[in-house]
Parts: C-alpha cells; sequence; structure tokens
C-alpha cells in the first residue's frame, strides 16, 4: 500500500520581531523560521504509525519546489518515510485554495496511491479548505479534520474525526481516498542514523498552467500585525453603576465583553453549610 | 446578480445541536442587510427541529427557513447534505453564503463553493457590505498572529466561513415574517459531490479524557488542595459536573497531572461556560490561561487570594472540607428528584 503525504512550509515568528513592511505591505521576514506546518507533520506522523503497524507501507512524502523542498524531504525521510517527490510548479502562492489544488492535482494524478494524507489547515493561511478541493480535482473522498486512523481487513480505513466540544464521529471509507489530519501535538525525532542514510528523491515536472489555470489573485491581502481582537456582543450596554469609573470605562469601551468580576460578597461559613448554598446557586445558574 | 443579494445562512452543529454558531451568522447576516438589499435564508439539517425552528424564526431576522428533516441529516454527511443545498440553489443561486467554521462547515463550505463556483474565503472574523454592495472581509492569517483584511471581488458568489466567537451572539432581532420552508431529502448528489465514507457511530466526549481546551466546564485544582490523594476528590466533583479536570502549575512540576492539563502561561487558554478554581491563588501566569471563563466559581482560604478579583462567586473555605460536602449534597439533591 502506497501512502502519499503532503508537506508544506509554515513560518513561526520569534517573539517581537512579527513586523510588516509599510512599502509593499509584506511580512519582514528577517527573523521569520521556517518549518513543516504542523498539522502536516501530523498526517505524516499518521502515515508513519500505519507503517510501523502493517507490513507492506510505502511512504511518499511531496512537497513543492521551494527553497526548503529538499530539507523538508530529508527530514521526512529521517523520521521513516521511504521516498521523497518535489512537485516542480511554478509558485502558487498568490493563488487561492482551489487554484492551488488543481495545479498539484496535475502533479499527484501522475503518481501511485492509495491514501493521501495531508494537515486539515495550513497555519499562514489559516485555511483549512485546500484538502477538501485536493479530492474534488482528483475525483476521490474526503474525509477531513480526523485525530485517529486504522486500516481495516476489507481494506478500508477507518478514521475517529474531530468534532466539536470533544465529539468525535468514527467513518470508515473506501480506498483510495484524501484524508486531512487535526494537530495531534505528537512529534517525532530522527536519529543520528537515519539522518545519515542517503534520501531517495525524485522531481516532478508540472507544466505552467495556462488558459482558465491562470492563477487568480487573493481576495484578500495582508493589511496588519495583531492578534484578533474579539467584537464586543451585540445589543445595548448597561453600564453597572457599582463599579468604579475605570471599570465602568473599560465595560463601555468593550462593548459589555468586559462583565463585572470581583465584585460582591465573599460566601464564608461551615464547609456543609457553605456546600448547600453553593450547590444552591450552581442549580440556579443551571450548572448542574 | 441580481440587484438583491441572496445571502445564506448555514446552521451550525456542535456536537449533534444546532448551535450559538447559527444566531451568530444570522446577527452578521442582519447587519449586512441593513446597508444592502439582502434576503436572508437561513438552512439547517437535522432530525426533530421543532424548537430550533421556534427559536430561530422567533428572532424574525431570517426571510425563509429551509428545513432538511430526516435521519438522513442526523450525522452530518457531506453527500446527503450537499445534494440538498444543491436542490435549493438550482430555483435560487446565493450570492453570498455564511457557513460556521466547525466541523460541519469547514468540511461543507469548500463542496459548495466548488459546486457553486464561487470564491471561498475560511475562518474570516468579520463580513462587511458597504452601501455599493462591496464586500470586506478580516481574517486571521500566519496562525493567527496577523490579520489580513481585503475587498472581495463581486463577480463571483462568496462562501465564507465564520469562526465562532468573534461576533457573539446578543439579542439582535429582526421584523420579518420568516417563512417557514420544510423540505424532504432529495437523493445523493453526484460523484463529485458525495463522500464515499460512512459514519460508523457518535463518540460522545468523555470529561476525564476530553482536552480542558474543548470542555464546557473545568474545574481546577491548585496547590492548596493538597497532595495526590487529596486530588481525587477534584475529580471526583469535576467527573459528577460533567467537567475535565486542569490545574496550576505546581501540580504539573509535582507530577499529579500531565502537563496537557495545565492552564496558564505556560499551559492551556481555556473559555468553558463555568470554571471552578479549587486552592488556585490566581497568580497573573495563572490567570492568562482562564480568566475568559464565562463563569468563575473561586474556593480559597484566603480572602485576599488574587483569584478572587476575576471571579464571579467566592467562597472563602478549606477546599478538602468543601468538596466532600459539595459531592454530598449533589448526590442528595438528584435523590430527591427522582
Ligand atoms: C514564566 C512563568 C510561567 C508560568 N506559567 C504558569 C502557568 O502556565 N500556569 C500556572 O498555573 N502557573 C504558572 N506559573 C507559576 C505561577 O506564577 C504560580 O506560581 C502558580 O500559578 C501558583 O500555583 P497555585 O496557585 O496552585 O499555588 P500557590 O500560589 O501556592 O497558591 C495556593 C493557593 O491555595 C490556597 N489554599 C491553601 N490551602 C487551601 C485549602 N485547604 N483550601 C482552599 N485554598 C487553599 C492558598 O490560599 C493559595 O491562594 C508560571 C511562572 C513563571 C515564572
Amino acid at each position: 500500500m502506497i501512502i502519499a503525504t503532503i508537506i508544506r512550509q509554515s513560518h513561526f515568528f520569534h517573539s517581537g520581531a512579527i513586523g510588516i513592511d509599510p512599502m509593499d505591505n509584506e511580512l519582514v521576514r528577517g527573523n521569520l523560521l521556517t518549518a513543516i506546518n504542523p498539522y502536516d507533520e501530523s498526517a505524516l506522523n499518521m502515515a508513519l504509525y500505519l507503517k510501523e503497524h502493517h507490513p507492506g507501507v510505502h511512504i511518499i512524502g511531496i512537497t513543492p519546489r521551494a527553497e526548503q523542498a529538499q530539507a523538508f524531504i530529508d527530514q521526512a525521510i529521517s523520521l521513516g518515510a521511504d521516498e521523497g517527490v518535489i512537485l516542480d510548479m511554478e509558485p502558487t502562492d498568490a493563488a487561492g485554495a482551489e487554484q492551488r489544488a488543481k495545479q498539484w492535482s496535475l502533479g499527484l494524478k501522475t503518481l501511485d496511491f492509495q491514501l493521501l494524507l495531508l494537515g486539515v489547515k495550513e497555519m499562514d493561511r489559516c485555511e483549512d479548505e485546500f484538502g477538501i478541493y485536493l479530492g474534488a480535482h482528483l475525483n476521490l473522498p474526503v474525509i477531513s479534520g480526523i485525530k485517529t486512523l486504522t486500516l481495516t481487513q476489507a481494506g478500508e480505513v477507518q478514521a475517529v474525526r474531530k468534532l466539536e466540544k470533544g465529539h468525535g464521529e468514527r467513518v470508515s471509507c473506501r480506498l483510495p481516498a484524501v484524508l486531512t489530519a487535526e494537530a495531534t501535538g505528537r512529534y517525532r525525532y530522527p536519529t543520528l542514523k537515519s539522518i545519515a542514510q542517503p534520501k531517495n528523491t525524485r522531481v516532478i515536472h508540472i507544466p505552467a498552467p495556462t488558459g482558465d489555470t491562470q492563477e487568480k489573485m487573493p481576495a484578500v491581502a495582508l493589511k496588519n500585525l495583531r492578534p484578533p481582537k474579539v467584537r464586543p456582543k451585540k445589543g445595548l450596554v448597561e453600564v453597572d453603576s457599582s463599579l468604579s469609573v475605570t471599570d465602568k470605562l473599560s465595560q463601555l469601551f468593550s462593548g459589555g465583553v468586559t462583565e463585572k468580576k470581583g465584585t460582591g460578597d465573599i460566601l464564608t461559613g461551615a464547609p456543609d453549610q457553605v456546600a448547600k448554598t453553593l450547590v444552591a446557586h450552581m442549580q440556579d445558574k443551571g450548572f448542574i | 446578480m441580481g440587484d438583491t443579494k441572496q445571502i445564506w445562512v448555514i446552521g451550525g452543529r456542535d456536537g449533534y445541536t444546532i448551535g450559538d454558531e447559527t444566531l451568530e451568522l444570522m446577527t452578521e447576516a442582519h447587519d449586512m442587510a441593513k446597508k444592502t438589499d439582502c434576503r436572508i435564508t437561513v438552512v439547517i439539517f437535522g432530525e426533530a427541529l421543532d424548537e430550533t425552528i421556534a427559536l430561530l424564526a422567533g428572532r424574525r431576522i431570517a426571510d425563509r427557513l429551509v428545513t432538511f428533516e430526516a435521519a438522513a441529516y442526523r450525522h452530518y454527511d457531506p453527500a446527503a447534505y450537499m445534494a440538498a443545498l444543491a436542490q435549493l440553489a438550482q430555483t435560487q443561486p446565493p450570492d453570498i453564503v455564511l457557513a460556521p467554521a466547525t466541523s460541519m462547515g469547514r468540511d461543507l463550505a469548500p463542496r459548495l463553493a466548488f459546486h457553486l463556483g464561487a470564491q471561498l474565503i475560511s475562518n474570516i472574523q468579520q463580513i462587511q457590505l458597504t452601501p455599493a454592495a462591496k464586500i470586506k472581509i478580516v481574517k486571521p492569517v500566519y496562525g493567527a498572529k496577523a490579520n489580513a483584511t481585503g475587498n472581495v471581488p463581486d463577480d463571483a458568489p462568496l462562501v465564507v466561513t465564520v469562526i465562532h466567537g468573534v461576533i457573539g451572539v446578543g439579542r439582535t432581532k429582526g421584523s420579518k415574517a420568516t417563512q417557514i420552508d420544510r423540505r424532504s431529502p432529495p437523493g445523493t448528489a453526484s460523484q463529485a459531490l458525495a463522500s464515499g465514507y460512512q459514519v460508523l457511530e457518535f463518540i460522545a466526549a468523555d470529561p476525564r479524557t476530553i482536552d480542558i481546551v474543548d470542555a464546557d466546564v473545568v474545574v481546577a485544582g491548585g496547590r492548596g488542595v493538597g497532595g495526590k490523594d487529596a486530588f481525587e476528590t477534584v475529580k471526583a466533583f469535576a467527573f459528577l459536573i460533567g467537567g475535565a479536570v486542569g490545574c496550576s502549575r505546581p501540580i504539573v512540576d509535582d507530577g499529579i497531572l500531565p502537563l496537557d492539563r495545565q492552564i496558564g502561561q505556560t499551559g492551556k487558554t481555556v473559555a468553558p461556560d463555568l470554571f471552578v478554581s479549587c486552592g488556585v491563588s490566581g497568580a497573573m501566569q495563572h490567570e492568562m490561561g482562564m480568566k475568559d471563563a464565562k463563569y468563575i466559581i473561586a474556593i480559597n482560604t484566603d480572602k485576599d487570594a488574587p483569584v478572587f478579583r476575576i471571579s464571579d462567586y467566592k467562597v472563602a473555605c478549606d477546599v478538602n472540607r468543601l468538596l466532600p460536602a459539595v459531592i454530598k449534597e449533589i448526590h442528595g439533591r438528584s435523590i430527591e428528584e427522582h
């Protein structure tokens, strides 16, 4: 069985070094670290887990042509992938996810695989649609956002999809298929021996896009660098008259997001009595 | 595109219930409709939807509430959901689709965009429609360390997924009479849209193993709890109220709980509906990880403990004597109720 895993790059900032060049609205790249997208690393991990548990699994690490491409392939092979493929295509950074997936699919169609694994999210773009678009262009089923993955006797995959609030759902799928992985937070480290071993890499050339595959300009442009701000809740803000002037102002400016905290009495007394009052309060609030 | 913008809101599902995300998206659509002529269609899927229909129609924001109600929609199945949306788009395709950035929305939105030939922008924080019907959006990039803003070309339909919690549900109400359009499931979608996978089972979250970040209720213990044995009472209390167990750093340092349970600057950031702090002083580094909880109950023997400054309900008591009494009281009440 051949598992193809996609490896894309991500950028991480040293704190304090985040900046935007006002001339061209580009990131100041001085202190930027480049590494494998953590979600792709998670996908590679899942592939390696299958290889360890099923004889005959062969893993191909695939990355687009870029400055760090060979380093990423070397890292994947050191971790246990069997070979690397560099997709030599025109940079598609400026294109939307659907256009990029179309480009990638041209290269992927030339490879033989039963399972295509990639991270659900691209950290840099905060996007999670690439895998679905790949499935659409390759005409393969897609399971998105999986936490675990197993192969069944019947040659199908079973995976657990991550849902909200810690829930999950177990799904099964015929092969070939595209699966996108959640970040599992479990990482591997290469051994010295694996770092030294020769790395088998091939390059696949993909023709430049023409006609309707012309890249579209991205819809959004990087403008500022600050953490996402919570937008105030809608509705009238009722200023709490018991608050100090500073707290009143902060409540107003937050649009009501800052609730009255820290005021009010402290409940004291014998544990049994306090327990009764506390439980009654939790019940009133609907917590129990 | 015609003069009236057709806005679709896809109802969110949290676990398997329609959650606050839907109300948030409706609020956002309502704001857009204030500036430009828009017709809002809310689409929801599921089983036994009467209560949800009453809730959503009661907001009087949507012109139309389309429901797909059948056993086939109990679990999110891309094939069934896409077939329904494709059928709906046949009569009146949307100009803008707002979907929640949830496990369902993130999967469905690109499939829908692909089907409609629409542009997709995922995980946005804000979408605005100017009076000239131009669309502006704000979304995080670089692992949410930066924001990107932009104008969206309006020559193609647009699908967006919206991050939950940045808009706020609020109390927005409109004045529209919402038309309810109950539909039965159409056949399955074309091969390109079909999921090709089968949902075998729903796995409910277990508060004992759930990631504290995902939990609605978190009970955190600190050094004030004492040692490993005393911590068992904190765990029992958490289990009883359906909470996940978290802790301050010394508890991890002492090997009582693993690092993935630590809350704070060097641990995780949580924002549950209820946070119960037990024997934690509330040092700044800890506070950073829990101050956004919606309701904080703090138990500490020291009336001047910093944690009380950010708590909604304060209890000055020995946690090791209080929690057993609380557990007994909860058991007593549940027996009375039966
Ligand atoms: C760089 C850095 C990063 C850090 N990151 C984190 C982090 O991510 N998370 C974190 O938690 N800490 C972090 N810390 C440590 C932090 O500064 C505090 O030391 C720590 O949070 C204290 O934990 P605590 O409140 O459990 O213990 P203490 O500060 O010892 O407080 C114990 C509290 O329990 C109360 N108490 C005692 N007995 C009882 C009883 N029987 N019943 C009820 N209450 C009782 C006491 O009054 C006291 O308020 C960090 C520190 C540094 C320097």
